[in-house]
């Protein structure tokens, strides 16, 4: 994720609510901002809440223009295929048939799996102090990743074909319902996949609100 | 390298040449790898070894992999061994420790629930948040080797703690039936502790 990107977009949309406000005080109080960060594919709920600590730790100091500024996370699963099986273990399952294939050794290490999911090569991961040691490891390694890479991205087609609606999501149409109501101002962030469901949230949030009450990003 | 092969019958001995030719004539046809047919036949004893090296000299942790979702927690609080392990190997402030111990508990009690009952991993899913805030409060959010950053142990916590076929699966188990979920701000740091 660009969180300089982010950054600028969240001071950029702080700013334009904050000045409107002033215009259509109807409109920007007295609710504050609400932030909805919206997962990218492939995430479990733990890295989904990671990703929106990270964007809660771009300091906008808690608070805004003296209104206070809180972050939710609106999570999403990758969802399923049509025979009922999730994307996710799709994933799993490739993982465990190549590197079955390559060394059974790597297939019985699943922290490898977390790692290749989601492509950490930096200094200090598993894989990186593998394939330093042991490059021959190393190249079996970046093997198993890009066969892992080739179902995230069937998993992602395959996801685009199918798009969620709103209705698949209740507790975040409730959620959504709650901050209109009390007329807060709501930013969603949506990061790769997540636009499939930021997009659905969207338009059932735009209908009820005024666009100086909602506006979208996608990274 | 020779190999004194007389303790084989001669039976086994043209059994393995036939299955050796058999195998070089597979991996001309399906172009496997040089590495690969040497893996097959060696038993993967290199990487095993390397593998092996690298958690004797601590620069790879060295997991519980033992067919239990649990795995051993010898006191009992909460955490896995190897997890606590791992964690005391960071040499944390107690603080840090702290956040790190709360976020652990949660990520275990993800792997055991072993259910897509929302009732039951719902309140599970909660603490998780919670802790991961603790986390980003108290551990520094640049990215960098040592210390971990917020964002890199919690990653560590979760690869270590899911870090076995059956443990993955239960794991999956529990985030789909959190899919549509939503989490809110906690009030505070989250922490604990």
């Amino acid at each position: 994720m660009q969180i300089k990107n982010i950054r600028k977009f969240i001071c950029a949309a702080l700013c334009f609510c904050a000045t409107t406000a002033f215009a259509q005080p109807s409109v920007c109080t007295p609710g504050g901002y609400v932030v909805g960060f919206f997962n990218g594919v492939f995430n479990t709920r733990l890295e989904a809440d990671n990703g929106k600590s990270a964007i809660a730790a771009i300091d906008v100091g808690g608070s805004t223009h003296g209104e206070p500024v809180k972050y939710e996370l609106f999570y999403n699963e990758t969802g399923k295929d049509r025979v009922g099986v999730t994307r996710f273990e799709d994933v799993v399952e490739v993982f465990r048939q190549r590197a079955a294939e390559q060394d059974a050794v790597l297939g019985n290490r699943w922290e490898l799996f977390w790692e290749t999911l989601d492509s950490d090569t930096t200094d200090g991961s598993i894989g990186a102090t593998i394939a330093t040691a042991t490059p021959a490891l190393g190249s079996l390694l970046s093997a198993l990743g890009n066969d892992v890479l080739a179902q995230i991205v069937a998993g992602l087609t395959s996801s685009e074909s199918h798009p969620p609606t709103i209705r698949d999501y209740s507790a975040q149409k409730t959620l959504l319902d709650a901050h209109i109501t009390q007329k807060e101002k709501i930013i969603l962030i949506a990061h790769s996949q997540g636009n499939l469901f930021m997009n659905v949230a969207y338009n059932y949030g735009v209908a009820k609100t005024t666009q100086n009450q909602y506006s979208v990003t996608a990274q | 390298m020779v190999h004194r092969l007389d303790f084989i019958p001669r039976t086994s001995r043209l059994f393995a040449l036939t299955f050796l030719l058999g195998a070089t004539a597979a991996a001309s046809a399906t172009e496997i790898t040089c590495q690969q047919l040497y893996n097959a036949c060696r038993g993967h004893h290199w990487s095993r070894n390397a593998l092996a090296r690298l958690e004797a000299t601590r620069m790879i942790p060295v997991l519980d992999r033992s067919d239990s979702l649990a795995g051993p927690d010898s006191n009992h609080n909460g955490i896995r061994d190897d997890t606590d392990a791992f964690l005391d190997g960071q040499s944390l402030p107690q603080p840090r420790r702290l956040a790190a111990n709360q976020l652990a508990r949660g990520m275990q009690e993800a792997v055991v629930v072993n259910s897509a009952n929302i009732t039951l991993t719902s309140p599970i899913a909660e603490r998780i948040s919670k802790a991961v805030t603790c986390v980003w409060a108290r551990f520094p959010t640049v990215r960098a080797v040592t210390p971990l950053s917020a964002s890199q142990m919690v990653r560590s916590i979760e690869k270590f703690t899911a870090n076995t076929r059956s443990r993955v699966t239960s794991y999956l188990l529990y985030n789909g039936s959190l899919n549509g979920s939503v989490s809110t701000s906690s009030s505070g740091d989250g922490c604990a502790d």
